[in-house]
């Protein structure tokens, strides 16, 4: 019985950590030391699925979007989903959400469905002042769920990638049903 | 009044008896036409072509000037019927002092002839429009008239025909076309060509657009019927088309072409090697000869080529993977090779791909990445459409096997590409008729040519120098390929292939270097080498070099010891490594005995591990069967002392999962059948549950085949089955 293969993008600015999220999922580990990605750093995880074909996520995290460096399109093309990561303590990385969303969405189906990591929840002291984006989030329609994550403690990681896995499943599902 | 819409219906022809007369007007009109048209051509300069029409006189506005094409092909013989009541015929034209010049007395004499046909002709226009409340039946008279004006004019004044018609010819062909076909054909068949020349000068851009969209698909339609015919049609215009279409809908258009624009430049290479090769013959001069001994000597070109053919060289990978998403489609490795990572080696090709693409092309032109080299292995890319083939490649490919990976492209793109085009991350969703393309194209693998062939002529000429040297050349490629079937051999050993030992052939022994950390796997080394090339003596400067145990790099070659093995059919073991107690657990089950042995040898020889425990069982526990009753899916009591064998083995193997797959038989409706299957293994998964074991471990699946290994002759009861397949849930494979 084979495996169905998925890819999934990890996408936001430089430093929010998308490379930090995807070793939590997959070492179960994180480093506070900084190393910043080029290019693209691939991996894979399988998702057992008891009562069907597995799920394998071919995870490409990508380098951040910098200053001086935008997310190269290519690096997007033929993704199934992807995780939009900022850091809760950077403001300027929330804004972009909604941009990396359009850009997905440009590259491939329209239909992409996106998850949003607000990442480095552990360092906020005082929290509330992230409900008005969360909710203004939440009603994009590619935005699956909005998750407050933190690499460093792993709070919400596993759940995030897993309800990712599932929504994929569910339009693997619904479209083999359409074609046949 | 007419309407304006269509223009024929303003030139509205007789019915019966007047169709002869609105005939000859016609006629008559073009015939005056052309002769202006004659006479302006005789007479004005090129300077006096590019008056504009507002510089002539009004009066003269009633003609369209027949060298401004804009005008003229803009209101084509229309005759547009106020501007000839607004000068009804008789009265005299009153600005007629202003004409310049060189209007010559004919032009007036021809505009007043002009406009007195065209006021008969209005006459007869408005007495018939009553006549006629059809307008096709109103067309459908005229249709011979201008089937016979355009075989009559056109080679007369092809020119200002064309600019007058080219608007029209769509109408009437639409018409025509079904009515009369084969006439139509005739008639405009002739002229067609220069209309559409005509067009294409006039307004590429336009007609690019217009037939773009249609050229992909009728050029794949017909690539597959004739491929030879297409290459030769393709004529110069359709460049224009094509980069519209390429900007458009790039991946499709690729596909289209492929598979005719491989064969063109095979063909046109095979020209080229040809004419090089002719070159080479031809300077036999002197100093060709000494250039070609310098060659030799070097080792360059010839030799080089003759070790391609000789060295031989071995496919290790076939991959076929998805252009944008970078997943592996197929995956195609010899068993008896190192099994390579195929989902991250596509990813990461395809990223690589990307970013050539992306960062090194100049602007216009497309970058493309061919292959990629390392140690003595290489990675081919071929890439068509919306997939591309990796084919990983230890020695030197010959130049046929590249071009055998490019036509099973092309073939798999033709029969293919849009299961390959829609691509959902199922490899089930790709046809098979994939495989047989890849499987043919991985048993293509090279013989290793004999000797290479000398042209006679050069081997007498030459035969006195090259003795001595072609005696030195065929030794080393002899040692060459001696020394790359050793390394071969080395790596298909599970526990060596993780170290690098290099063979060299020195002199006349096959030298290995390298480290092992220990003797066994030393000796071991020497005999995989003896035993490859025995007509050498093998050299044995590998040294053994005691590796301090660091638990990070056991566990690692513990992993990857289990990974190997896992690739072979019917393995499915975990291997734990323990830190504190520096030992190895494996559990899981094998195939037979051997694989057991084999496995517990290889876990035994990485250095610095202290203990291997194996509770790898042999496979024949779970190749037992619980059978059902005709249409019932209920377990039988008689079946619980097996499941209770397989719970015992579920047990000792922890890190094990089972795969419940329901079977039923090949009669009745298939949809009772699914059912029956899939409720038949959830009951089988229902008794294992009850016994304790953890649902997530157990995979319920349904099969529409017989179980493998029964075949329709044997009794039916024994497809009515829940059969079991164990695997291990991989978590992570780094
Ligand atoms: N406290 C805390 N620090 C984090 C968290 N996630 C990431 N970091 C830190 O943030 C820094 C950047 O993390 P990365 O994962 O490398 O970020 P990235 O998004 O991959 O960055 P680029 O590859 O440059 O785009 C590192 O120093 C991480 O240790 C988190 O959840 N909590
Ligand atoms: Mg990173």
């Amino acid at each position: 019985m084979s495996v169905i293969s998925k890819k999934i993008c990890m996408v936001g600015d430089f430093g929010v950590g998308k490379t930090s999220l995807v070793r939590r999922f997959l070492d179960r580990q994180f480093s506070d030391h900084y190393l910043s990605t080029i290019g693209v750093k691939i991996s894979r995880k399988l998702i057992p699925v008891p009562t069907d074909q597995d799920l394998q996520l071919i995870i490409w995290d990508i380098e951040g979007k910098t200053q001086f460096q935008s997310i190269t399109p290519h690096y997007l093309e033929g993704a199934m989903g992807a995780v939009i990561v900022a850091d809760l303590n950077r403001p300027e990385t929330i804004e972009h959400i909604q941009s990396h969303i359009q850009l997905l969405t440009s590259v491939n189906s329209s239909t992409i469905p996106c998850l949003v990591a607000l990442n480095k929840v552990d360092t906020i002291t005082k929290s509330g002042q992230e409900r008005s984006v969360i909710a203004e989030l939440e009603v994009h329609p590619q935005v699956v769920t909005v998750c407050q994550t933190s690499a460093k403690t792993g709070q919400c990681v596993d759940q995030m990638f897993e309800s990712l896995a599932q929504r994929l499943l569910e339009h693997h599902h619904a479209r083999t049903s359409e074609r046949s | 009044m007419l309407s304006p819409e269509n223009p024929l219906k303003n030139q509205a022809a007789p019915i019966g008896a007047a169709d002869q007369d609105i005939d000859q007007s016609l006629k008559s009109l073009v015939d005056i036409l052309l002769d202006i048209d004659a006479d302006q051509t005789a007479k004005s300069s090129a300077t006096a072509r590019k008056v504009s029409p507002e510089s002539w006189p009004p009066e003269l506005m009633v003609l369209p000037p027949p060298p401004q094409p804009s005008v003229f092909s803009a209101k084509p013989l229309t005759l547009e019927p106020p501007q000839v009541h607004i000068k009804p015929p008789g009265q005299p034209p009153s600005s007629s002092t202003a004409k310049p010049p060189q209007q010559s007395e004919f032009l007036r004499q021809a505009q007043n002839d002009i406009r007195f046909v065209l006021g008969r002709l209005d006459e007869k226009v408005t007495r018939l429009e009553r006549k006629i409340d059809q307008p096709t039946e109103l067309i459908n008279p005229l249709l011979p008239l201008i089937t016979e004006l355009l075989t009559l004019k056109h080679t007369e004044s092809n020119h200002s025909l064309l600019q007058a018609l080219v608007p029209l010819i769509d109408q009437v062909i639409q018409l025509r076309a079904q009515q009369d076909q084969a006439k139509m054909g005739a008639a405009i068949g002739d002229i067609l060509p220069a209309a559409i020349a005509h067009q294409i000068q006039h307004s590429p851009a336009a007609i690019a657009k217009a037939i773009a969209p249609e050229i992909a698909l009728s050029i794949q339609e017909q690539a597959q019927l004739d491929p030879e015919a297409i290459a030769q049609s393709l004529g110069p215009q359709m460049g224009e088309a094509i980069k519209n279409q390429i900007l458009v809908e790039r991946e499709a258009m690729v596909d289209a072409l492929y598979p005719v624009i491989g064969n063109t430049i095979s063909k046109y290479m095979v020209e080229v090697v040809k004419s090089i090769n002719d070159k080479v013959e031809a300077s036999l001069s002197p100093e060709g000869i000494l250039r070609k001994v310098r060659a030799r000597i070097r080792g360059v070109s010839e030799a080089e080529l003759i070790l391609q053919e000789s060295v031989g060289f071995k496919v290790q990978a076939i991959l076929l993977i998805h252009k944008a998403s970078g997943l592996v489609m197929r995956d195609l490795q010899p068993a008896s090779s190192f099994q390579i990572e195929a989902d991250m080696l596509a990813g990461m090709l395809t990223a690589i791909r990307s970013f050539v693409s992306e960062c090194m092309t100049q602007p216009d032109t497309d970058s493309e990445l061919h292959q990629i080299e390392y140690n003595a292995s290489k990675i081919v890319l071929e890439v068509a459409g919306y997939c591309y083939l990796a084919v990983i490649i230890k020695g030197e490919p010959s130049p046929a096997f590249i071009e055998k990976i490019r036509t099973t492209l092309g073939q798999i793109v033709l029969k293919s590409g849009k299961a390959i085009a829609y691509y959902d991350g199922d490899p089930g969703n790709i046809p098979a008729s994939v495989d047989l393309c890849l499987d043919r194209l991985l048993a293509a693998e090279p013989k290793p040519a004999p000797a290479a062939k000398f042209p006679v002529g050069i081997a007498v000429l030459l035969g006195l120098i090259l003795i001595p040297l072609g005696f030195f050349s065929y030794r080393s490629y002899v040692a060459h390929k001696v020394e790359l079937k050793t390394a071969d051999a080395l790596d298909g050993v599970p526990e060596l292939s993780v170290y690098r030992i290099v063979p060299k052939v020195e002199g006349s022994k096959l030298t290995l270097t390298g480290r092992l950390p220990n003797d066994a796997l030393r000796q071991q080394a020497a005999v995989v080498a003896a035993q490859v090339a025995p007509n050498w003596p093998v050299a044995n400067q590998i040294l053994t070099v005691d590796v301090p145990a660091d638990p990070t790099r056991i566990a690692g070659e513990v992993e990857r010891v289990a990974w190997i093995f896992n690739q072979k059919p019917g393995v499915a073991i975990a291997a734990q490594h323990q830190f504190n107690s520096n030992s190895v657990d494996v559990t899981g089950i094998v195939a037979d005995f051997q694989d057991s042995q084999q496995l517990t040898q290889a876990l035994k020889k990485i250095p610095g591990l202290a203990k291997v425990t194996s509770t790898v069982q042999i496979r024949p526990v779970l190749e037992s069967q619980i059978y059902f009753d005709l249409n019932s899916a209920q377990v039988e009591a008689s079946n619980l002392a097996r499941l209770r064998s397989i719970r015992q083995f579920l047990d000792q193997n922890p890190s094990v999962a089972l795969k419940i797959i329901g079977h039923s038989d090949p009669t009745g409706e298939q949809s009772r059948n699914q059912q029956l299957s899939r409720e038949r293994a959830r009951n089988v998964q229902q008794v294992l549950i009850t016994e304790g074991i953890s649902p997530t471990r157990l995979q319920v699946q349904v099969s529409d085949q017989l179980p493998p290994s029964i075949t329709p002759q044997q009794p039916l009861r024994l497809s009515r089955s829940v059969r079991f397949e164990v695997f291990i849930p991989v978590q992570k494979r780094e």
